[in-house]
């Protein structure tokens, strides 16, 4: 029977073991400055949104910044990241959770979870008014939360498959992508008085509404994303005075990003996999350059963030959506400066002076 | 489709999931013998290390539930398992992806147009009389030629459709297990004078609720798998008519019923699931063998017809949930011949046609047809001291869409090629070495499915070349084989899911391109202690290296193509004194990345996972036998998962009784 004793000796040798992620070498413990939150969300069903702290001093970068803080995960697709009011939001779509941090050092104050009944309501953005915040859920709904008390207060009707949501002259916007009935997209942009936190109209902008912001002098612009073959994306400007559609722009966008008194108007085209960067005068209604960034230092543009302390843009790489991606650093003038290695898809930046 | 929608089509619809380069392979070796089955439409050649086999002696002593649980224990081979009773499991054999491998049920191949492969956790264990996996071509009594265009073979022959002298059988099977496993199997068949018939049908269930743990951050987090509960069920019947010696008609019917929930990944903070999935195939056999001017012949035709419904009540579109229904049609017919010359030569060859069309009901985007025709050429040639075996395979493949555009059609000749000498020595020292070109031609989802097919998808294809030897070094009273390979394979116009209009618009592209080296090592030891008592040690170990060689200029170039580990292997031992024995086995797996870029965030843990059984027979009378084991599955708790976040159970056990008429 010796044998066997040794082969189960062999057997026992083999067996496996947890693996400790890996402490963070980036030193926090003054509380962050100087340097950028970026959020990266992952892939469906892998559990792995991740938090980068990049610092500007040092050039160092915690790719695992949420585990270090708070000794777990984010979760799964974490779709944005804000800041409000001494706090952190970031809104993660399949994990149905708010995570709420604390600014300064990134430690978690609360986990909501965004689970009605049984149901994941499927959070994807979020902004703020007051002592309100606005949450976009994919179930056809904003929800609003209470800041201090951090729980929801009221659930409002708008259309289907909400995405992002901006507030101008005391209304708040609301892109109704509908994404989840393609090819049967919506295109509408639904108008929410802040005062009775009631859906006023919806606004016609074309299909499949996605990225929306608002200029110095309170026009709100949205990008129909169309449908990536026969029906191309363009943004449309709607006056929040008369709340009527007055410009469609006939140039293709996918994001838009403010940099001062213009804005930074992003476009990958998937079709040939090129991307581009657009400046665009909002008090002209008019492109400026429609190549304003050199795209030789960037593989799949996933989004754009510029950063007023620095004065720098930042536009995030998402590589070929499977490989981690990078955050590539250009001067104002859209010269390359430099790029920095983060986590799978990054989608979001927070900056910190 | 947005990502959600498409991971899930991707499992329920048995895609092989190869996002940027996941997915592989492997291969195989063989050794034990045949049981008695004296009349089988293919009764495998002699196996060697090209071929492994597991009989139904295997299969009690392992319990396992399903053939994708055999095929872990082979060497070569990747299972991809998504957990619990009839969960998706796929295979690859080495480096090549679940559609390169061909599924043979007695005689007919089983993989449909829609898939181009099957979820191995349907194919259950209880009827199987043998089980062959063969890489490469060997040849396999007429088998249909389109058996052959795959880089690999997976043979199962059954009770049902073997038939032996008795004129009365009956096998009955019953199991109770952890998580709610009931599962009833009978079996009955006679022969009276040349007519043959036969019956059978299975039940099983489970309620799948099995606890787990994983890791989250720096803590565990200990829950129990919802939504994961299974049914499913087969009947069919069988008749045969020996008209002579060399011809005998068969004909059969089978009808397979399955629900299940699908419980998707271990989502953190979010363990809601409701998507379900329901299946109903009806198939038709028929089939006949005999023998024209000294030529054995075989012809047959089948007709399969396979229904999948796929819901999720929780999908946030304006109807209120997703349903989405698909019916695929098949109808094979064909025949092949085998010619044995002076008992040193074969020739032999086939012809098949194939008809497949599949109806998605709920979208009109597409109504695919498919006519494809494989003929098959080959011979082998015994001389003294060498043998060797040549196939050339054909394949010509029409397709049709009537609501769009359809793909390319095919035309495509590959060669098989084997060389190996007789065994020699007193060790019968063997080597043999072989090369084979295959390619897959994409299936209808790939090509069709709505938003993410692609018809201009071109076929895979796959190279591979092996070298491998095997030797019986003699001691006294062990009975040692050991059984070594290497290999090389490639594989280009890898099939591919990458984003193609946003992260949430995935469609299928021929991007991928990996290259496969790998070794694997088998040993056989086999003690008779005396009359009474016997010893058996098995072993096997496999290494892979199978590497990303899409795109020079990505960070993923040369890494090694997710889900497929660098190191793999099974251990056994098993002791059997007179009617009672027990076994032990073990199944390990180095670590492995969950996407092709090799970085730790990456990285799914190694482990080990250990089965033990106990069993006695009791002999009734000569006629009648009956066993009954009991089996303890992962032994130690073990906490892994073969997919990132599809969580596998945790200990569970099963007692199984086996009746036996012979």
């Amino acid at each position: 029977m010796r044998y066997v004793r040794f082969i189960i000796l062999l057997l026992l040798i083999t067996s496996c073991k947890k693996h400790k992620v890996e402490p963070s070498s980036v030193d926090t413990s003054n509380g962050l400055k100087n340097g950028m939150l970026v959020l990266c969300e992952g892939l469906f069903q892998q559990n792995n949104s991740t938090l980068s702290w990049v610092d500007f001093n040092s050039n160092e970068i915690d790719n695992n910044f949420f585990v270090t803080q708070n000794n777990r995960q984010i979760g799964d697709t974490g779709n944005d990241l804000e800041a409000y009011g001494g706090k952190i939001y970031i809104v993660v779509n399949v994990s149905s959770t708010i995570e709420v941090l604390e600014k300064s050092t990134g430690k978690s104050i609360k986990q909501i979870s965004m689970i009605t009944g049984s149901v994941p309501k499927q959070p994807r953005s979020i902004v703020f008014n007051g002592s309100n915040a606005f949450v976009t859920c994919y179930d056809g709904y904003v929800d609003v939360m209470d800041t201090a008390s951090l729980t929801i207060t009221q659930r409002i009707k708008v259309g289907d498959n909400p995405e992002q949501l901006a507030i101008s002259n005391n209304k708040l916007y609301v892109t109704n992508s509908g994404g989840l009935n393609s090819p049967n997209v919506d295109s509408t942009v639904s108008v929410i008085s802040l005062s009775s936190f009631q859906e006023m109209k919806k606004i016609t902008v074309g299909k499949n509404p996605g990225a929306i912001k608002v200029d110095d002098q309170g026009d709100v612009y949205v990008i129909a994303r169309g449908n990536y073959t026969s029906i191309p994306s363009r943004m449309v400007r709607i006056n929040s005075q008369t709340d009527l559609v007055e410009n469609t722009f006939s140039f293709d966008a996918s994001g838009i990003e403010k940099m001062g008194d213009k804005f930074l108007i992003n476009y990958q085209n998937y079709s040939n996999s090129t991307s581009s960067v657009c400046l665009f005068d909002f008090q002209t209604e008019t492109v400026i350059n429609s190549n304003y960034i050199s795209m030789s230092n960037i593989t799949t543009l996933f989004g754009i963030k510029y950063n007023s302390s620095t004065n720098k843009i930042y536009c995030l790489d998402a590589m070929n959506y499977t490989n981690s991606g990078y955050v590539r650093v250009f001067s104002s003038l859209g010269v390359f400066e430099k790029s920095y290695h983060v986590g799978l898809n990054p989608n979001n930046i927070l900056f910190y002076e | 489709m947005n990502l959600r929608l498409f991971v899930s089509v991707l499992i329920v619809l048995t895609f092989h999931f190869q996002m940027i380069g996941q997915d592989s392979i492997k291969t195989l070796q063989l050794v034990k013998e045949l049981s008695g089955v004296t009349i089988t439409v293919n009764t495998p050649e002699k196996q060697d290390q090209i071929s492994q086999q597991y009989s139904r002696l295997d299969i009690l002593k392992y319990q396992p539930q399903d053939v994708g649980a055999i095929l872990q224990k082979v060497s070569g081979t990747t299972l991809k398992s998504y957990g619990g009773l009839g969960g998706m499991k796929t295979i690859s054999v080495r480096g090549l992806g679940g559609q390169h491998t061909s599924v043979v049920l007695d005689g007919f191949v089983v993989n449909n147009a829609q898939n181009g492969q099957i979820n191995l956790a349907t194919i259950q264990t209880d009827n199987i009389e043998n089980l062959s996996l063969t890489v490469g071509g060997r040849t396999n009594y007429l088998l249909p030629a389109s058996a052959y265009t795959s880089g690999s073979i997976l043979n199962v022959s059954t009770f049902e459709n073997s038939f032996d002298t008795s004129a009365f059988q009956v096998r009955l099977n019953s199991k109770i297990g952890s998580f709610g496993e009931l599962d009833h199997y009978l079996s009955v068949k006679g022969i009276k004078k040349n007519w043959m018939i036969g019956a059978y049908g299975k039940y099983r269930q489970a309620n799948g609720k099995y606890p787990y743990s994983f890791q989250n951050g720096n803590s565990i987090i200990n829950d129990v798998r919802s939504n994961n509960d299974f049914k499913d069920w087969y009947s069919g019947l069988n008749l045969a008519y020996q008209f002579s010696n060399k011809t005998i008609f068969r004909i059969n019917y089978k009808n397979f019923g399955a629900n299940q929930g699908l419980p998707g990944a271990v989502v953190f903070y979010n363990s809601f699931s409701n998507q379900r999935l329901s299946t109903l195939n009806n198939g038709l056999n028929l089939n006949l063998n005999t023998e024209i001017k000294r030529v054995d012949f075989r012809f047959f035709g089948s007709y399969q017809n396979d229904y999948t419904k796929y819901t999720d009540p929780s999908f946030l579109n304006s109807t209120g949930g997703l349903i989405s229904r698909y019916s695929n049609q098949t109808t094979h017919f064909g025949s092949s011949f085998y010619k044995l010359i002076r008992y040193k030569y074969t020739f032999f060859g086939g012809i098949d046609s194939k008809y497949s069309e599949l109806k998605f009901i709920d979208e009109s985007n597409a109504l695919p047809k498919r006519i494809h025709t494989t003929y098959l050429i080959g011979s082998t040639l015994n001389f003294s001291k060498f043998k060797s075996e040549i196939q050339l395979t054909g394949q010509n493949v029409l397709e049709d869409n009537q609501l769009g555009e359809r793909a390319l059609n095919q035309n495509e000749i590959n060669p098989f090629i084997l060389l190996e000498n007789q065994e020699f020595g007193s060790w019968k020292l063997k080597l043999n070495v072989w090369y084979k070109s295959s390619f897959r031609m994409p299936a209808f989802n790939e090509l069709y499915y709505n938003g993410i097919g692609n018809v201009k998808l071109k076929p895979e294809e796959a190279n591979q070349f092996s070298f491998g030897f095997n030797f019986q070094p003699k001691v006294r009273k062990i009975n040692l084989k050991v059984i070594l390979n290497s290999y090389y394979t490639s594989v280009k116009n890898q099939i591919l899911a990458i984003p193609t209009k946003n992260l949430f618009v995935w469609s299928m592209q021929n991007i991928g391109e990996v290259h496969t080296t790998g070794f694997e090592a088998r040993i056989d030891l086999g003690f008779q202690l005396n009359e009474k008592n016997r010893l058996d040690l098995n072993g096997n170990y496999t290494f892979q290296q199978s590497l990303d060689f899409s795109d020079k200029t990505s960070p993923t170039y040369k890494n090694q193509v997710a889900y497929i580990p660098k190191h793999s292997g099974n251990a056994s031992i098993s002791y059997n004194r007179k009617n009672s024995g027990m076994v032990f086995s073990m199944f390990n797996s180095s670590l492995r990345y969950s996407l092709n870029e090799n970085i730790s965030s990456n990285i799914i843990d190694g482990f080990a996972i250990f089965d033990a059984g106990i069993y006695s027979k009791v002999n009734l009378s000569n006629k009648h036998d009956l066993r009954i084991q009991l089996t303890f599955k992962n032994l130690f708790n073990s906490s892994y998962a073969f997919v990132k976040y599809y969580v596998m159970p945790g200990r569970s056990f099963l007692i199984s009784i086996n009746y036996a008429l012979r």
